[in-house]
């Protein structure tokens, strides 16, 4: 005989508190996948304001029963509801509620039926329930609570596992149901959140709280093959619809308040409609462009509250944003030559649409250069060739490509940091080249190697395998390692005009040399910026900007 | 009657002015760890800041709410049956669109102008002061109307950030592709055209962003008002006035501090310079 749990109020609240605990672990990852109804990127954040609204006014219960703990519950997600999908999550909670009534402690026959009446409560809120979503969810979750009981299961565990199992199928099912989510590559947000917050009850019963800390929920994963995620996906949803409008939320309390009869008003006003409450507090919510009649109509029933009115329109291209998507809308694209991870996010992260692998004794070939200019998404392309023997190859690449294409000659890496730092994006073609060739004047390019042979160049000995210094792309010390070359060019310039040391340390240089080398800079050269970048270039072991 | 000004908290408008002229203000929200302060009234600069660097979930922001317009202007219609209310630009918050319908929900009461200022920080600070003047000295609506469209065409701004990454994830700089600025130290440079905040540059270092915005107040034909408004560098501020004040010659330099709400979107270390001068070219 299994040991059959009860859970009282203490508990009740507990498992809440540790569902939207968990729930918040997930928010960023839900936010990612909302598409519908509005691809804005705040399912996950409006669920978890929702359940944490609950979970404070869970304290205000008038007894120690769970029914008045959900009823207190209930009422705090009522008020404290965010969006589409918070409105949703509160008539869920009402549900809960109403079944669970005055009972003192449930298992679960009345988990069960409280998971039911949830489901059932969150459609009645709607005007046209759509399949695919969290009212999917909530109804696959219920009926499998609801069949486990009447096989004779009594236990909260085993129920709430079933009823946990059938909502990970039922998110994994959404994209077969949503065509939205389906084109997107997505399982629905709010589906997910659902499967989160109860599969952390689930976790909390099962004595989990301290693996909970430690890990996060999944994400399902959707039961048919669906497109990579791809950035036009979301893009090419709204091409040609009309604008989103504005999300307009409020509360209106009153007396005798008739949400079918405010639903009835605003039916015709816009879109994703939801009047949810009772009589003396309804909480709308709808997506419409004339938020002000809505207001105006909402003023006339009673005294309205936490009015939100959000442009759509702005939080969809937030969302874009979020996505990290690149817009094609690049006016002019710069396009680097450079080899080395870390120096490729360098002009990556400094907006640099593309890159062609290569450097010194890896030249990029004609053709490589010129299949990126024609690829990048611009119609002007300024090219940084980073290199010496790199800058003819671009002039070719320039005279085949059918786009206006500029070369700034940038001969090592800190020349093309430098002058893609001058880049306007405001300023036309001629105005950037002049002002990025004119940056490379800005900046002092130290390059340490290793000889490769034994050889005497500019009145210097040079022993096979010693490290060599290059200062501006010429030959001007060598030493036994890496740090004494640096020292003695450093040591021979002029610096009183300059304010910023950057070392990109390549791949041939250890961490312990690397970190030898910045303590000494630091201590020699306290007023300046100091900066240590894993450039991960082959061939030098060391290239510095001084700027 | 006088004409009654509002603004909101954004304005970045000195303390002492705002009591001087008069100037009503409706706070925006910070929303922070699930919970929602009034800017600058439930939540200080010093503990935001220290917050947003200490948290790893940013703050976010909202708009006043219609009510809280509606709020203010029922009150102040007791006092005066015109008011006009100047709002950051409609393109960087719904700020503008919530006093709108406001205005719209107590038309019996009173009559509200709600100007759509394009602008933000010192640079709304500067129309709202110039406009707060004029009411004080007896100018009619239709003068304060004017002389906030004029005032408009005249102010420019410029900012200056410690690092990308609370404008990125506040997603209101206009820019596009990859740009994240999080492998080196850069200093983003921004300034405000056409009602959005664009990216005017990317310096190595916080002394040449601070040259440049010098060299652009210089620069600024008829130079007359400006505001500095800073959020976290008192030491920097000191500095700043001296230099900035051998510019303004017949005009006033004013110092203010950032508003929370734009802290959040620009992150500890952010730096305002509006100034008023010749119209902007456009």
């Amino acid at each position: 005989m299994k040991q059959v749990i009860l859970v009282d109020a203490d508990t009740f609240r507990e498992m809440f508190s540790a569902a939207t605990d968990w729930l918040e672990r997930s928010v960023s990852d839900i936010d990612a996948l909302n598409v519908f109804p509005v691809p804005d990127g705040d399912t996950g954040t409006n669920m978890l304001l929702t359940m944490r609204s609950a979970v404070e006014s869970s304290y205000s219960a008038t007894d120690s029963s769970v029914g008045s703990v959900a009823t207190a519950m209930a009422f705090g997600a009522l008020i404290g509801a965010r969006g589409n999908s918070g409105v949703i999550l509160s008539q869920i909670w009402r549900g809960i509620a109403e079944a669970i009534g005055k009972e003192k402690t449930i298992g679960g026959k009345e988990l069960a039926r409280a998971l039911v009446q949830a489901s059932v409560a969150a459609r009645q809120g709607i005007n046209n329930p759509v399949e695919g979503t969290i009212l999917t969810v909530a109804k696959d979750a219920a009926l499998a609570a609801q069949s486990q009981v009447e096989n004779g299961e009594s236990d909260i565990i085993s129920v709430l596992e079933s009823a946990v199992e059938a909502a990970q199928r039922s998110v994994a099912d959404t994209p077969k149901l949503l065509n939205v989510l389906k084109e997107a590559g997505v399982v629905d947000a709010g589906g997910q959140g659902f499967y989160v917050i109860l599969d952390g009850v689930l976790r909390y019963l099962k004595g989990e709280s301290e693996l909970m800390k430690v890990r996060k929920p999944q994400i399902v994963a959707a039961s048919i093959p669906l497109v990579p995620r791809v950035m036009t996906a979301p893009t090419s949803l709204v091409i040609d619809e009309k604008p989103f409008g504005y999300c307009t939320e409020f509360m209106i309390k009153g007396n005798n308040l008739s949400p079918e009869k405010i639903k009835s008003r605003l039916v015709k006003k816009g879109e994703s409609l939801i009047v949810v409450g009772n009589p003396d507090t309804i909480r709308v919510h709808i997506h419409t462009l004339s938020p002000g009649s809505i207001i105006s109509y909402a003023t006339s029933m009673g005294v309205i509250q936490s009015v939100s009115i959000r442009n759509m329109d702005e939080q969809f291209r937030d969302f874009l944003k979020m996505q990290q998507g690149r817009i094609p809308s690049l006016n002019i694209a710069t396009v680097a030559v450079v080899s080395g991870k870390g120096l490729a996010n360098v002009f990556t992260s400094l907006g640099t649409a593309e890159i062609v692998p290569g450097g010194q004794t890896m030249n990029p070939s004609v053709k490589d250069i010129l299949q990126v200019i024609e690829k990048v998404n611009a119609d002007k392309v300024i090219i940084l060739p980073n290199n010496e023997n790199i800058i003819p190859s671009s002039q070719q690449a320039k005279k085949l490509a059918s786009k206006e294409v500029g070369i700034i000659p940038t001969r090592t890496i800190p020349q093309g940091v430098a002058a893609l730092l001058a880049f306007d994006y405001e300023a036309d073609f001629d105005t950037n080249l002049e002002n990025m060739t004119e940056a490379i004047n800005s900046v002092r390019t130290i390059e340490i190697t290793r000889a490769i042979r034994s050889t005497r160049i500019d009145g210097l000995n040079i022993k096979k395998n010693q490290a060599i210094g290059l200062l501006d792309g010429k030959l001007v010390a060598s030493a036994d390692d890496v740090g004494g070359v640096l020292e003695e060019l450093l040591n021979g310039m002029d610096l009183s005009k300059y304010e910023v040391i950057t070392l990109y340390w390549g791949t041939d240089l250890s961490d312990n040399e690397v970190l030898k080398i910045r303590d000494s800079l630091k201590g020699k050269y306290p007023d300046f910026q100091i900066e240590m970048v894993n450039g991960g270039q082959p061939h030098y072991s060391l290239i510095v900007s001084i700027e | 009657m006088e004409v009654k000004i509002v603004t909101d908290s954004t304005a970045d408008i000195p303390l002492e002015l705002v009591g001087e002229l008069d100037i009503r203000i409706v706070p925006l929200y910070v929303n922070f760890q699930g919970k929602t302060y009034r800017d600058n009234v439930d939540i200080s600069r010093e503990e935001l800041y220290s917050r947003m660097i200490s948290s790893p979930i940013l703050p976010t922001t909202s708009q006043p709410s219609p009510a809280d317009f509606t709020r203010l202007y029922l009150e102040l219609s007791c006092e005066s049956r015109e008011i006009v209310s100047i709002h950051l630009g409609s393109k960087l918050s719904g700020t503008y669109a919530a006093a709108l319908a406001a205005g719209e929900m107590v038309k019996d009461k009173c009559h509200v102008e709600v100007v759509d200022s394009s602008l933000v920080s010192g640079a709304l600070g500067l129309v709202v002061i110039s406009a707060g003047r004029l009411a004080r000295a007896g100018g009619s609506l239709e003068m304060v109307l004017a002389n906030i469209k004029d005032v408009i065409s005249r102010v420019r701004a410029y900012g200056l950030l410690e690092s990308f990454k609370y404008v990125l994830h506040g997603g209101r700089l206009n820019v596009v592709g990859s740009l994240l600025g999080n492998v080196l130290n850069v200093k983003p440079f921004l300034k405000m055209r056409d009602g959005m905040v664009h990216l005017g540059g990317i310096l190595r270092t916080r002394s040449q962003g601070l040259d440049k915005i010098f060299n652009l107040i210089k620069d600024t034909p008829a130079l007359e008002d400006v505001i500095i408004s800073h959020s976290t560098t008192p030491d920097e501020i000191l500095k700043l006035k001296e230099r900035f004040g051998s510019l303004v010659g017949n005009g006033r330099l004013y110092v203010s501090r950032l508003a929370p709400v734009l802290g959040v979107h620009g992150g500890p270390g952010t730096l305002v310079v509006a100034a008023q001068g010749g119209a902007l070219l456009k």
